[in-house]
């Protein structure tokens, strides 16, 4: 008994002890371990997430919490439940499902894991609503659940140019992402976003049949001009599209032109051929056609080409609305190709004006040929190469039935190896090109640089007028002396600039001229002299020049004499090469000129005894003209006086001699003057033939290549499903080590493929499944090579009009048919119908549209037009040309989900403000009318003291309680709202002077209200 | 007179009938462009011709215009198959602007008629199996082509048969062009394909006016009529040309058009009035044509606007704006019966007014239209009332960037009124939430030093409004309980300083203040209606009085206010509705748009029956008859629109105006317009732009604009060049100067190129050449040319425009 109540006593003491540290009530009533005890209710909060995917298995984990106070309405306390049960449905788009978790949910830390399976049910926004039930009651939270399967989506609009005021339409095509089948019925929302990027339209806009959804956008009459932007997205898929709007005129008639042949090459004269016709097809007779030239390539076309003196400007159409134009020759100098550019616009009888372009291919050889190397970098010496050799015409025409013949151009006996070229006029050579040689490559012909203005007049002023402004008539006199004044520029020396003072008598001739005592001043001042102004006021004129003779060759002499060269004779030699520099071309090359002055003197002549006789080591082919031009200013040199002296400075005994002319060409020409440079490598040449017609030849320039360790080799690369494919394991020299024993053929999405490698022949065989459509790749030991699988069923669609030409208003009949392989089948067809005038404009949509929805490899371009996506779509029909584009692709498209994974999260809140704010309003609501009674009522004397608005509130709260919404009164705890409970914000908006709306009701003694409420905790 | 007005009144019902069938193309512009009496009978011919064969009814002077019957364009709205058209960009803007615009206007013609004569050899037969044996020279009247669309066939989803097979008829447009399709397929096993195809819609023999895509009022330009043969044997015919909406030089003359060959005429067009204009071209039986060309207005639009009740003869003293442009004189007079009529005409007018109140209230109408029409009893067309609303939401987005507090309150509710558009819920949202942030501890809402007392109150209930318009979450409506309560203390301890009784009135309408204070709010307000002599009661707005924006309300917006405050059963509120009835115009409602907020609201509170049937009204000036017209019973729903040309009406007039029976609840407005020769605007400091048109300018043959600017450095700006119909700018050397740098880029478009010009330095000028080319000869006007910082359009400049001789 003792012992019992020993036991009693200890045990009141521990529970004692408990209480102080933890709040009992709380473990026994929730199994909630707090140390102080809730003021009011408790509440319940919810979170849960996971990583969803329809079929597969999700997990979910749960959480519950407990909120409470102990203190203010504003304030609260978070601790996790320890018990609690999750419960889990599946809601939304008409489904209404428990979910069952796989296994009992288990605790993991504070919270419950559990796995789902969430049900198959169609595309759409569902919500995953998650039950918690526990000592607090019931809780709930929604996890918004987007289950979308993975999507491709093609978008576009009725046209891609609109007007402001127009209606632009668009429809989306939703598409399975696994197999690109239509998604029907698949939710999504259509957005539009201006030019800023604003958003004016978000409206959804689920896919119908086949998966295809149209909308429309009204533009504003003052909608923004620029590119705007419509997108349709569904899920995790979107796709976006451009368009523009701004105010347009589509053109009444349309400019086409194209070269008379295909390229043309060097000695051939261009011929453009065009022809201008209205959009109804109509001719457009006597249209002026501009054209304005523009030359692309690395060839330096001639300078005339490029400013256009040598080349048409101007064309007429006849009758039927053709012009012709033809243009010179194409220079001897072509190297490779380049491409004339012509601008072109016609301008009819009415003045409306229509712009186009055409071009001319201008080409070296008659052929071009392009290589793809099997080895990487180009080929490989003492190696047996194989090298994919693609022959066109010069303009890109395949050469369909042509063999090609590859011979070594260093090598005058190489016979050269000859293979013929597929449907894509693509050959597969095997050669062993042996050790690399120095080719050289040609320098690109010369054309001199634009001639530099000689002459510019910076300045012309009247010193005379007011303003300083010459009349226009001096100005224009002085206008028309440039080009005599640009005569000068040969005498530029160390100053380029001249400043001429002019004064001008009142009949308009000069009367006085200052200028520099240079020959250059000399110059400008004598042909400033005749200048022809109008008769005015007397006028002081400067006129200022700056010359540049950068473009003039200078001349220099190297004088040998017996028995020397006389100093005098040096200077006079100089002086008078200065005048004659202007006789060499501005192209000249630097050198010796072919003859040398032979020069003689004797003692007291005024003039040197000059004439001319040939120089050795002169330059070759020095044109003549020139030559005599310097000769005929060179025919008498005069000694220069003595300075301060009336006499001449020759030498006092007699001398003769010769002296060698020497040109040294403007800088700026030899600098940019190209040069032949060489390339370590190889260069064959290239013969196509057609039987025994030889099509052309051309050079084929290869640079040295490296041999990888393994290669692998697929026969064939494009197969049909559940044919077999033969694999070739290749080692290179430096390949160690021990042969890989097996082979893999990889599909994305799917799952790896094993051939045994056989040993000795080192070759696997693999089917290729019969369910695989498009690409695969083959690896051993991580050398890989491609192979493309058909498709089985290929899809063609055809539109045809009953009639190729129809008049206005007639009802046209667009007869579609759609073929699955070879036979008709049904296809969802999409019709887009614009006047092909827009094309003039922008750019229309091509059939090749929905080409970027399949799923491409990555991939470089075999040959012009071959590339993996053109085999894909089945336009590489040659079995080479197949080889050489998948040597270009570098690695499979991702694999295409069946179904992603969504994550998802979600909690609920508990905001003890949001509901404390609800009824405090309501509260302070009936507190107001309450006052404005008071303030009517009350004797006048009486004043609104703290205790009488405490008062009031109380009273404001039990009214307020007594009305329909019984929780009125109360915080979001539960508890009755008490002013000191209120946050410092509400309870502001209970001070008296807040509530009070007359004034002389206030006390003059106003004791603080928070301080009030804080003391009497009202 | 009687008949001429009945026949008017026919033609109009079926001008209203193709307008709506066309979707009212031809959309006028604010303050509605209209054309003259000639174009409208010439309207009124081709809708009778395309409804029955009844004879032509040509409206004499005074006219009734089709197009401007638009505010019954609320019909479209309806869905009850008439109506159309509209004020101001109206419905009409809502229309594709070309695309369908015009294909009411195709005349319908017999297979018969079409038929083309026996050829006269072989090729010709072909030519005619090639057409379908129709549309070919023919000896019967051609049709009228007018029907230009650039996109004539929208088909998402065609799907062909088991066969693979289908076909697709579809109308070829009146455009000789060459037609694109495009066809996109894909099968249900995810296989794809596309291909094209063309036609060409044409005729062996054509005539085709070559016409700019706008012209300016005042503008007299050589246009050339192109006619086209394309057969074997010459053409002798007769080119006949009519122009409706301007004057042509020549009525055409005889052509002959060799084999295989064309040839021009050249007839100028003088269009002295803005609008539409339509240049017809008939080449005999062979082919007939119509181009019509927006004719945009010259100088600056003065209106006079003034409106009553119809309870008794009304007698006006109007002064019409001085100094008219030739033709742009005219009178307008509408009058409405009742709420539909007016909820109608709103929904077809208001998207063509500009402004961020105007647009405001333009979103709200879009937002609650359905519900309005509905409890009208009328049947809302919800595609149209949605495009309305995109269109409106496009402009609210706009003003709603970067919004001070008074834009956000004026827009708020009205993006809130679209609750199920995510775009504008959000924008309702933020707006509401920055206003609820604009309210003051005091309760008071936004207000500055300075501001009267009354405005602050004002400013405050209109916040209030906005919040409360907000309730969308818990959130929201505590925020709005919030605001409104502490508001209501706000107005309560400041009712002693309501004086007036619009302050009055707004606070009530907010819906901030009951008990005593609304009752002590309503007494200021009764004490403020002032009685008028028609019976109706406005509301008096005192001196010194103004609205939330710092500008005086206007008497109709006072008097709605009053309404929204006293409620729609008050005995009072009949006689403010009347006055409202009196106050409205289709071009501006009831003023801008905050007035039209309020006013809209009310008179759809207090109207909703309609008047009664065969009501007479005329309309004289000094006497002398107008124009006059009658609400006939089957268009009791709808406004009755007349309008006349009205030149000598500058200065002032006795204008009288009577209702046979007199109808109390009959509004009318009666408005006077004209434009008149503008000058630059005040100068902006810091802006200058001149632009030098070269003399001697000559068609095809470059000419050179020079262009100087001057703004404040590093100053980014752009330059709108108006330029004149058929000048085309020349991009090379523009090109040339975006590669120089001068310019970072260039936009052109019909009637303008845009500079975008970076900053300059300290005291640099900007001068540039711009190369243009006109392809038309002719006098020719231009619009402004604007000078604005790039981004900032509330701050351009305008100039005035040149005048451009091209030879």
């Amino acid at each position: 008994m003792k012992k019992w109540l020993v036991l009693g006593v200890l045990l009141l003491v521990g529970v004692i002890i408990l209480a102080t540290k933890v709040c009992l009530p709380a473990v026994f009533r929730y199994g909630l371990w707090v140390d102080r005890c809730p003021d009011g209710e408790l509440r319940q909060t919810v979170v849960a997430n996971g990583t969803f995917q329809r079929g597969g298995a999700s997990p979910l984990y749960v959480s519950a919490y407990a909120h409470y106070t102990t203190g203010d309405s504003d304030s609260q306390t978070q601790v996790p439940m320890n018990e609690f049960s999750p419960e889990v449905q599946l809601v939304g788009l008409g489904v209404d499902q428990k979910l069952q978790p796989k296994r009992p949910f288990e605790k993991t830390g504070d919270s419950m894991w559990g796995e789902l399976e969430i049900p198959r049910v169609n595309d759409g926004d569902y919500v995953l609503r998650v039950k918690v039930h526990s000592n607090l009651g019931e809780s709930s939270v929604d996890l918004p659940l987007p289950l979308y399967a993975p999507a491709r989506v093609h978008l576009i609009t009725d046209r891609p140019l609109y007007e402001p005021g127009n209606t632009v339409r668009f429809r989306a095509l939703a598409l399975k992402a696994i197999d690109l089948s239509p998604l029907d019925g698949r939710p999504g929302t259509f957005r539009v976003f201006d030019p800023n990027g604003e958003v004016l339209l978000e409206e959804k806009a689920s896919a119908g049949e086949w998966g295809v959804v149209e909308g429309n956008f009204p533009l504003d009459s003052e909608a923004q001009s620029g590119d705007w932007r419509v997108t349709w997205s569904s899920g995790s898929a979107s796709e976006s599209r451009s368009f523009t709007v701004k105010p347009f005129t589509l053109p009444r008639f349309r400019i086409e032109a194209s070269a008379k042949k295909p390229f043309y090459r060097r000695r051939e004269r261009p011929v453009l051929k065009g022809e201008v016709r209205y959009a109804s097809g109509a001719p457009v007779a006597k249209a002026k056609v501009e054209l304005n030239w523009q030359v692309g390539g690395d060839w330096p076309p001639p300078t005339s080409w490029v400013d256009g003196s040598a080349l048409p400007k101007l064309a007429t159409t006849d009758a039927s609305g053709s012009f012709t134009v033809e243009l010179p020759a194409v220079p001897e100098d072509l190297q490779k190709q380049a491409t004339l550019t012509a601008m072109l616009a016609a301008v009819d009888d009415s003045g409306d004006r229509v712009e186009g372009a055409a071009s001319i291919l201008l080409s070296e050889d008659a052929i071009k040929v392009e290589a793809v190397p099997e080895l990487e970098g180009g080929l490989v010496e003492g190696f047996n190469n194989r090298l994919y050799l693609r022959a066109t015409t010069a303009d890109g025409r395949v050469l369909d039935g042509a063999s090609l013949h590859v011979k070594r151009l260093w090598e005058p006996s190489d016979k050269g190896v000859t293979e013929p070229s597929d449907e894509d006029g693509v050959a597969a050579l095997q050669l062993d090109p042996g050790p690399p040689v120095n080719v050289v490559i040609p320098a690109q012909p010369f054309r001199p640089p634009p001639r530099a203005k000689p002459v510019t007049r910076t300045g012309l002023e009247d010193l005379i007028s007011d303003e300083g402004e010459p009349t226009l008539g001096d100005r224009l006199a002085f206008d028309r002396l440039e080009a005599r004044v640009a005569e000068c520029t040969r005498y530029v020396g160390n100053d380029s600039q001249v400043t001429l003072g002019v004064r001008i008598a009142t009949s308009g001739k000069v009367a006085g001229i200052a200028a520099p005592s240079t020959k250059l001043g000399a110059c400008v001042s004598k042909v400033v002299q005749s200048v022809a102004t109008p008769a005015g006021k007397d006028r002081l004129l400067t006129a200022s020049y700056t010359f540049d003779d950068s473009d003039l060759p200078a001349l220099s002499a190297q004088p040998e004499g017996v028995p020397d060269v006389p100093e005098s004779l040096m200077a006079a030699l100089n002086e008078a090469l200065i005048d004659v520099r202007d006789c060499l071309p501005p192209t000249v090359s630097s050198g010796t000129l072919p003859r040398m002055i032979a020069w003689s003197y004797a003692p007291g002549a005024k003039e040197v005894g000059v004439s001319w006789i040939a120089a050795t080591d002169a330059m070759r082919g020095f044109p003549e003209a020139p030559m005599r031009c310097i000769e005929q200013r060179l025919g008498k040199i005069s000694l220069p006086k003595r300075a301060g002296a009336d006499d001449l400075e020759g030498p006092d005994s007699a001398a003769i001699g010769y002296a060698r002319l020497t040109v040294e060409a403007p800088e700026k020409y030899e600098s940019v003057r190209p040069q032949a440079t060489t390339l370590v490598g190889y260069e064959f040449l290239v013969t196509a033939k057609l039987g025994n017609e030889v099509l052309g030849t051309t050079k084929l320039l290869m640079t040295p290549g490296t041999i990888p360790n393994l290669r692998v080799r697929a026969t064939p690369q494009i197969v049909n499903p559940g044919e077999p494919i033969q694999v070739d394991v290749l080692r290179g020299p430096d390949f160690q080590g021990d042969l890989p024993t097996a082979a893999w053929l990889s599909r994305a999405g799917f799952d790896r493929i094993e051939a045994k490698l056989d040993e000795k022949t080192r070759r696997a065989q693999f089917v290729a499944p019969a369910d695989a459509e498009g690409w695969a790749s083959i690896e051993v030991s991580g050398a890989h090579t491609f192979i493309f699988v058909r498709p089985k069923a290929q899809l063609a669609v055809k539109v045809t009009p009953d009639k190729e030409r129809y008049a206005p208003g007639q009802t046209a009949v667009l007869e579609l048919a759609t073929t699955i392989g070879s036979k008709g089948g049904p296809a969802a067809v999409g019709l887009f119908g614009v006047d092909n005038s827009l094309a003039q404009l922008v750019a229309l949509p091509g059939p090749g549209e929905l080409n970027g929805l399949r799923p491409s490899v990555s991939a470089s371009t075999a040959f012009p037009g071959l590339d993996a996506q053109a085999l894909t779509m089945g336009r590489v029909r040659g079995k080479n040309a197949a080889a050489a584009t998948l040597l270009k692709v570098s690695s499979l498209p991702p694999a295409a989900e069946l179904e992603a994974p969504v994550t998802a999260s979600a909690q609920t809140w508990f905001d003890p403000l949001e509901g404390l704010t609800d009824h405090f309003y309501a509260v302070l609501n009936e507190l107001h009318r309450q006052t404005r009674e008071w303030e009517t009522t009350a004797p006048e004397t009486e004043k609104m003291t703290p205790q009488k608005m405490a008062a009031l509130w109380a009273k404001a709260v039990e009214t307020t309680a007594a009305g329909p919404d019984k929780t009125a009164g109360r915080d979001a705890w539960g508890r009755p709202l008490r002013l000191h409970r209120l946050p410092a914000d509400l309870l502001a908006l209970t001070e008296p002077r807040q509530v009070v709306v007359v004034g002389t009701r206030l006390p003059e003694d106003t004791e603080n209200w928070n301080t009030f409420v804080r003391r009497e905790k009202p | 007179m009687k008949t001429t007005t009945v026949l008017a009144l026919v033609g109009t019902a079926l001008a209203i009938g193709l307008l709506v069938f066309a979707g009212a193309g031809r959309s006028l512009a604010k303050g509605g462009y209209a054309p003259s009496s000639t174009e409208s009978s010439a309207y009124y011919d081709r809708g009778m011709k395309m409804e029955e064969p009844m004879a032509a009814a040509p409206a004499p002077q005074p006219i009734m215009d089709s197009a401007l019957a638009g505010p019954s364009g609320g019909l479209g709205l309806i869905g009850s198959g008439k109506g159309g058209g509209g004020y101001g960009t109206g419905i009409g803007s809502l229309r594709e602007k070309s695309d369908e615009g015009k294909m009411g206007k195709r005349m319908v013609m017999k297979k018969e008629a079409m038929k083309k004569p026996a050829p006269a050899d072989g090729k010709d037969q072909e030519e005619a199996e090639a057409f379908g044996g129709e549309g070919g020279m023919g000896a019967a009247p051609a049709a009228t082509r007018a029907w230009f669309p650039e996109t004539f066939l929208f088909r998402p989803l065609v799907v062909t048969g088991a066969d693979g097979l289908a076909k697709v008829e579809v109308k070829v447009p009146d455009r000789l062009t060459t037609w694109h399709v495009l066809a996109l397929a894909h099968s249900r096993e995810g296989a794809q394909a596309g291909t094209t195809a063309d036609f060409l819609g044409t005729l062996p023999a054509y005539v085709d006016p070559v016409v700019p895509p706008f012209l300016i009022a005042g503008d007299e330009v050589r246009l050339p009529v192109q006619i086209v043969n394309t057969t074997n044997v010459a053409l002798s015919s007769k080119l006949e040309l009519t122009a409706i909406g301007g004057t042509l030089s020549s009525p055409g003359s005889a052509v002959k058009v060799p084999a295989e060959g064309n040839d021009v005429q050249y007839v100028t067009l003088k269009v002295p009035r803005p609008g539409i204009t339509a240049l017809k071209a008939t080449l005999g039986t062979t082919d007939a044509v119509e181009r019509e060309i927006a004719v945009k207005p010259a100088g600056k639009l003065v209106t006079l606007t003034t409106g009553g009740t119809l309870a008794a003869p009304r007698s006006l003293e109007l002064e019409g704006p001085n100094a008219p442009l030739e033709g742009s004189e005219k009178v307008r007079l509408l009058v409405f019966p009742g709420a539909l009529s007016l909820v109608k005409s709103e929904l077809s007018a208001s998207p063509g007014r500009g402004g961020v109140a105007e647009d405001a209230y333009t979103l709200l109408l879009s937002g609650r239209a359905a519900g309005l029409l509905t409890s009208l009893g009328a049947t809302p067309d919800m595609p149209t009332i949605r495009d309305i609303g995109v269109l409106a939401g496009q402009r609210a987005i706009r003003h709603a960037r970067s919004p001070d507090v008074p834009t956000a309150a004026l827009l708020a509710e009205s993006a809130l009124a679209h609750g199920d558009n995510p775009v504008m819920a959000r924008l309702g949202e933020r707006l509401a939430a920055q206003v609820a942030r604009a309210q003051r501890p005091d309760g008071t809402c936004q207000g500055q030093t300075g501001w009267s007392l009354q405005r602050l109150l004002v400013t405050t209930a209109e916040c209030v409004r906005a919040v409360r318009a907000s309730q969308g979450s818990s959130a929201a409506k505590a925020r709005a309980n919030g605001v409104t309560i502490k508001a209501g203390a706000a107005f309560q301890r400041n009712l002693a300083r309501v004086e007036d009784g619009y302050t009055a009135a707004a606070i009530l309408a907010s819906g901030a203040a009951d008990g005593a204070l609304a009752d002590a709010l309503k007494k200021k307000v009764l004490a403020a209606l002032e009685p008028r002599p028609d019976g109706s009661k406005v509301l008096r707005v005192e001196s010194g009085v103004v609205r939330a924006d710092g500008v005086a309300p206007s008497s109709m917006e006072a008097t709605a206010t009053a309404v929204l405050a006293l409620g729609a059963t008050a005995t009072e509120s009949a006689d403010l509705g009347t006055a409202l009835l009196g106050g409205y115009s289709p071009y501006y409602g009831w003023g801008d748009g905050r007035a039209n907020l309020l006013a809209l609201r009310a008179v759809v509170e207090l109207f909703k029956s309609p008047v009664p049937a065969n009501v007479r009204i005329v309309l004289e000036r000094d006497g002398r008859e107008v124009v006059a017209g009658a609400l006939d019973a089957s268009k009791l729903q709808e406004v009755l629109s007349l309008e006349a040309l009205a030149e000598g009406s500058a200065g002032m007039h006795t204008w009288a105006l009577k209702s046979e029976p007199a109808v109390p609840g009959l509004g009318f407005s009666l408005t006077l317009q004209a434009h008149v020769p503008w000058s630059d605007e005040a100068p902006s400091p810091g802006l200058e732009l001149r632009v030098a048109v070269p003399e001697g300018l000559e068609v095809g043959k470059a000419a050179e604009v020079k262009l100087t600017v001057a703004a404040p450095a590093n100053l980014a700006t752009v330059v709108k060049l108006a330029l004149p119909a058929g000048v085309q700018a020349d991009r090379p050397p523009l090109d040339a100067l975006v590669s120089q740098g001068r310019i970072t880029r260039f936009e052109t478009e019909d009637g303008a190129l845009k500079l975008y010009l970076p900053g300059q330095g300290p005291g640099a000028t900007f001068e540039a050449v711009v190369r243009v080319i006109p392809t038309l000869a002719g006098t020719l006007h231009a619009d402004a040319t604007t000078l604005m910082p790039d981004g900032k359009p509330q701050l351009a400049r305008a100039f005035k425009p040149a005048v451009w001789k091209v030879k």
